[in-house]
């Protein structure tokens, strides 16, 4: 398990993004149920505030991919240098 | 947002299913008299075209304009899937071209166009409908409308995991069943 990993987020999660490429990093895991705690304790941090509990409240209702497809919460991290995170879509 | 102009024009041909499809995720303006003049073979009998357009105003607000951010690779993908999905459904040989914006739109601009070639009108409608459908609730496309007050929001969309509402939920991923409190 690497240390760290790159989070791509899009749509209203891009907000709460460090850099202007819309990504950030936080603490690697060995599972997707595991990254989602940790981006959700990533953003509880206090520095974020109301802000932080904004995300931690899409979050909830989004979806982790890589390039080719959706992830479940048991799909292993390993090996991964990034991963997206997508909130609820609306195309067309 | 996905201004890059970064374009994705993937011509492929999924014989065990008989549908050829042409996907396009970029920020290049869709200009309908092009698509419409696009590729269309003389194998098929019937095409239907449709396209989205930005509209002057959304839940009683006036807009100016949208901004569309997507995840492109998977978009492509998702696209894909839904294609072949498609000609399942109504089971005949499809020709599909789909683009969809990125970027910032105007109202009037087209978001999204998706012509559907088959041999007869009922494959085509059918197809049509199928793939608007399911792209609304399932390709990796966001929206950020600017409003004539100054203000701006993110639409509310459908979740790519499950949850326990909606009765395509089951086959999702899950969303947070380990969140902590």
């Amino acid at each position: 398990m690497s240390s760290s990993i790159r989070i791509k987020l899009f749509g209203s999660l891009r907000e709460f993004a460090d850099a202007s490429n819309g990504e950030i990093v936080v603490a690697g895991a060995d599972s997707i149920t595991k990254l989602r705690e940790n981006l959700t304790l990533y953003f509880a941090d206090p520095r974020f505030g109301a802000v932080g509990a904004r995300a931690i409240e899409i979050l909830k209702d989004s979806a982790f991919a890589d390039e080719r497809t959706i992830l479940t919460g048991e799909a292993t991290v390993d090996g991964r240098n990034w991963l997206a995170v997508l909130p609820p879509v609306c195309g067309g | 947002m996905d201004g890059t102009g970064l374009r994705f024009f993937l011509p492929f041909v999924e014989a065990k299913f008989m549908v050829e499809t042409k996907i396009q995720v970029s920020a290049l303006p869709i200009v309908a008299g092009e698509f419409v003049a696009g590729d269309h073979s003389e194998d098929y009998g019937a095409r239907i075209i449709f396209f989205g357009v930005v509209r002057k105003e959304n839940l009683g607000r006036q807009v100016v304009s949208v901004s569309y951010d997507t995840f492109p690779p998977l978009a492509e993908t998702v696209l894909r899937e839904i294609c072949v999905e498609a000609q399942t459904e109504v089971g005949s040989a499809l020709q599909v071209r789909i683009e969809h914006r990125t970027g910032n739109l105007l109202v009037g601009e087209i978001s999204l166009a998706i012509s559907v070639s088959s041999k007869h009108r009922d494959e085509s409608y059918r197809a049509s409908r199928y793939i608007i459908e399911e792209l609304k609730q399932r390709a990796p496309v966001w929206k950020k409308e600017f409003y004539e007050d100054g203000e701006s929001e993110w639409l509310k969309g459908h979740a790519l995991c499950g949850h326990s509402s909606g009765p395509d939920q089951d086959s999702k991923p899950s969303c947070n069943s380990m969140i902590p409190s």
